[in-house]
């Protein structure tokens, strides 16, 4: 019997270098858009960035934000 | 490259700490940007450099202090007694205590770890904790109040902005390090050499801190201080039992900026022969 597994969402910060890192590292990781890709490898590396991710097969990553002052003022 | 610091301290943050810095706090955002660049930097303890004991962490969420969890995961990792390895006696023991007795305890067990200091942050009045009967037993752990909070996470951003300098600095010179082979287990200097225009750098593994040499002396990259070698001892273990040994030392010189870094300690580790 087939199964489906429901990919797990979830967000995490780190800075952009290791997130660079992990991205480089895996062959198994998509982007809902390439200008996500191109957000991630043009930051700086030790700026912050919340990655959300959707955990399935490939790895998906959905959404991307810096994590500066202004996002944790608004966040807050 | 986003560098890898070794705080003093770890910092242990209650409840009242993370309202204050929420609702109080002038300057809140830098304040936790600051924190969040802390925790995901710490050498030893990464994105768990900041800790609040479990129940507390659950209390903020559930009060909704921080809006995007995110950041409050960022900034802090929540800690059970469970992770020390604890028996269930000893959890169970640790339960029937006062929150204040939590908090110390966890910031006691802490202090089994590098960098083997802990500061608990607070806004409570500082002799909630200070009048513990166990408080006064711990020289490693103390409280301090948002004031001298606000001054030690800033002083821990100034370290981590100075190591990031360092680390840009190595990164512009384009420094190729490689770990130097048959060394000891037990030496306290683990090096790793870089060679560059007929100049030679040298580094502990994993540091910042880059020794040039200059021809005649070793001196530091980033405050040109002459590199100093301090005297470490490693007792040998060569007796017929575990860690027994016929009192002799092998003693070797670890190098160490005087001005960027600590004096390595005279104890070293212990060679095992057998």
């Amino acid at each position: 019997m087939e199964t489906t597994e429901t990919p797990i969402e979830f967000s995490e910060i780190e800075f952009a270098e290791d997130v660079q890192n992990f991205i480089s590292g895996s062959s198994d990781v998509v982007f809902n858009t390439q200008d996500l890709k191109k957000k991630i490898f043009d930051s700086n590396c030790d700026d912050l960035l919340k990655v959300t991710k959707k955990i399935a097969s490939p790895i998906k990553i959905i959404d991307v934000q810096k994590v500066d002052e202004k996002f944790i003022k608004e966040n807050i | 490259m986003p560098p890898s610091v070794n705080y003093p301290q770890r910092l242990i943050l209650d409840p009242k700490f993370v309202v204050w810095l929420k609702n109080e706090c002038p300057n809140n955002s830098c304040v936790i940007s600051q924190l969040l660049k802390i925790n995901q930097s710490s050498k030893y303890h990464k994105k768990e450099h900041i800790i609040m004991c479990e129940e507390d962490y659950e209390q903020i969420v559930k009060e909704d202090v921080i809006k995007d969890k995110d950041i409050l995961k960022g900034c802090i990792y929540s800690m059970s007694f469970r992770e020390f390895g604890l028996s269930d006696e000893v959890i169970e023991l640790i339960g029937k205590k006062d929150i204040f007795t939590k908090r110390i305890l966890l910031g006691i067990l802490l202090t089994d770890e590098p960098p083997y200091k802990s500061i608990i942050l607070t806004n409570e009045k500082i002799e909630d904790y200070s009048e513990k009967p166990i408080f006064d037993k711990i020289k490693d752990l103390s409280v301090k109040g948002w004031e001298e909070s606000i001054t030690i996470i800033s002083n821990f951003y100034r370290i981590f902005f100075h190591e990031k300098e360092l680390s840009d600095k190595a990164k512009k010179l384009d420094l190729e390090f490689k770990a130097v082979e048959d060394i000891a287990s037990w030496a306290t200097f683990q090096p790793e050499i870089a060679k560059k225009d007929g100049i030679e750098y040298h580094r502990k593994i994993g540091s910042n801190i880059i020794y040039k040499f200059n021809g005649e002396d070793f001196v530091c990259l980033d405050c040109g201080s002459e590199i100093l070698a301090a005297k470490v001892a490693h007792p040998i273990h060569d007796g017929p039992f575990p860690l027994s040994g016929s009192g002799k030392c092998h003693y070797e010189e670890a190098p160490y900026c005087p001005k960027c870094e600590e004096k390595p300690s005279f104890h070293g580790s212990p060679i095992t022969t057998k």
